[in-house]
């Protein structure tokens, strides 16, 4: 469990967070969402140390990690930047994989096989000695989770990872996000894309004025549509047609289907 | 962005000549006194023409610097003397270069270096690049270390492992910057840089009475220092 406390956060003096309370279940998939400005990203750089709270503490797991530099909470907490062309300077995806473990005091043989076992979920393996500079963004942002995984942390904060990717290599990260979730790893998810959001999260977090301002299944967010829209959330298209259909709400386009096909069947019948 | 407040703004032009002369006076005078009188001058204009907190923290540190600079000057053996002037001499160089940068907006820096220095605007259009760039650079730098810190990075021990561990900061940083550079070639490019050898500036560079007198007050004082120092 990741147990944010009371916790307040002021940047060039203006207030960003306002006693914030939230426990994270670390063996899920929780997505913070938000319009931009309120936090988000801010958020989770309080939790991975690269901010101070001026108040309040962050426990991970019973253990306050709210006064632990980022570097020594790089062994539980994996940060996937926005923009992964800020941490990647090796000449070699492998050895740009492996920075984490060694930096981190890894026995070098437990070392290679994580690193191994990143590339291999990352489906980075066949390309262990390309030039990270020269691959596309979505294999970038890959290799990026490669280099977190690596350290095999307990929880990764992935940071708008699907951002300016192409609709391929979306689906190949999203995949992976579940596979490493459903391997016993925690995720938080920072996005604005509420078809991700609703598809994937099991939990989200709104952050609004100063606060969290929902907690709860996407589900129960996407139910009730003015607060959704209060909260300068759009609806995912699946939850959207679902409304105007008429149809039970349906967070996935699966889903969708499937009540669409039933309708069908119902209508049929009743001909 | 920091809140300014000027007492008196001058054209683009007569801060670099004042930044250029002050500069020029402090090379040519080896007497602290004269150097001290040049520190005043530039605090002063750096008072009156504002700049705000970037300004000042930059003079700060730029302050902590010259005195590290004359420890080390003094610890390798120089004399007291020599070593509080170099101090000094950096300390006035790089004041007026900040003053210049933090008080005028980089168009008028442009537009004052083609239309009144007569500077090819290839040139002048490199040298405010540059100047506008710096900010964004630190910025970054500040993003990377911080991307590196959550992968484990702690620069620590001693000087020359700690300078390897920079590599890991810089690597991204050049990487960035050479992108950076062809995209704005490009973008530059595409909006018919240097096309055209007569453009039109929408900065003003007029000069008036207040900025002659400036110019005029600040090469007295230098050459005064200078000489009667």
């Amino acid at each position: 469990m990741l147990n944010l406390k009371n916790i307040s956060f002021s940047y060039a003096r203006e207030k960003i967070f306002n006693d914030i309370n939230v426990q994270i279940d670390t063996t899920l998939i929780t997505a913070v969402a938000g319009r931009n400005g309120t936090g988000k990203t801010t958020l989770t750089r309080l939790i991975m140390g690269l901010m101070k709270p001026d108040a309040g503490t962050i426990e991970l797991n019973g253990k306050i990690i709210s006064d632990m530099p980022s570097y020594i909470l790089a062994k539980d907490i994996g940060y996937v930047f926005q923009n992964p062309d800020h941490q990647l300077f090796a000449s070699s995806v492998h050895s740009e994989a492996a920075y984490a473990p060694l930096a981190l005091g890894m026995d070098i043989k437990l070392a290679e096989e994580n690193v191994q076992q990143a590339l291999i979920d990352t489906e980075l393996a066949d390309k262990q000695e390309c030039m990270p500079q020269l691959l596309s963004l979505g294999d970038k942002q890959r290799l990026s989770i490669a280099s977190a995984l690596a350290a095999v942390p307990k929880l990764l904060i992935l940071d708008e990872p699907t951002s300016g990717q192409d609709c391929r290599e979306r689906t190949v990260l999203l995949r992976l996000m579940r596979k490493l979730n459903k391997k016993g790893i925690g995720i938080i998810l920072i996005t604005h894309d509420m078809d991700i959001l609703a598809e994937h999260a099991d939990r989200v977090l709104v952050l609004s004025n100063k606060c969290i301002a929902f907690e709860g299944t996407p589900r129960e967010l996407f139910t009730d549509e003015e607060r959704t829209a209060a909260l300068g959330l759009e609806l995912p298209e699946a939850v959207r047609i679902s409304h105007e259909m008429k149809l039970e709400l349906c967070l996935t386009p699966a889903e969708l289907y499937n009540k669409i096909a039933v309708r069908r069947e119902e209508n049929g019948k009743n001909n | 962005m920091a809140k300014t407040i000027s007492v008196i703004d001058f054209a683009a032009l007569t801060k670099l000549l004042m930044a250029l002369t002050v500069s020029v006076a402090s090379l040519c005078t080896a007497s602290l006194y004269a150097l001290g009188i040049l520190i005043f001058l530039e605090l002063f204009c750096a008072a009156l023409m504002g700049g705000g907190k970037v300004l000042w923290k930059g003079i700060g540190a730029l302050t902590v610097f010259a005195v590290v600079l004359a420890l080390i000057q003094l610890l390798f053996g120089t004399s007291l003397f020599l070593a509080v002037g170099s101090a000094y001499k950096m300390f006035i160089m790089a004041v007026s270069l900040l003053i210049l940068v933090a008080t005028t907006p980089t168009q008028s820096i442009t537009a004052s270096l083609v239309k009144q220095c007569r500077l090819p605007y290839d040139y002048a259009f490199m040298i405010t690049a540059v100047l506008r760039f710096v900010p964004d650079l630190l910025k970054e730098s500040k993003e990377v270390r911080q991307a590196q810190a959550c992968r484990g990075f702690h620069s620590a021990g001693n000087p020359v492992r700690r300078i390897v561990d920079y590599m890991m900061i810089l690597k991204p940083m050049v990487f960035k910057a050479i992108s950076r550079s062809e995209n704005m070639a490009i973008s530059l490019s595409l909006r018919r840089f240097s096309d055209k050898k007569k453009r039109t500036f929408m900065a003003s560079t007029k000069l008036n009475a207040g900025d002659y007198a400036a110019m005029l007050a600040n090469l007295l004082i230098c050459i005064a220092a200078v000489k009667f120092a």
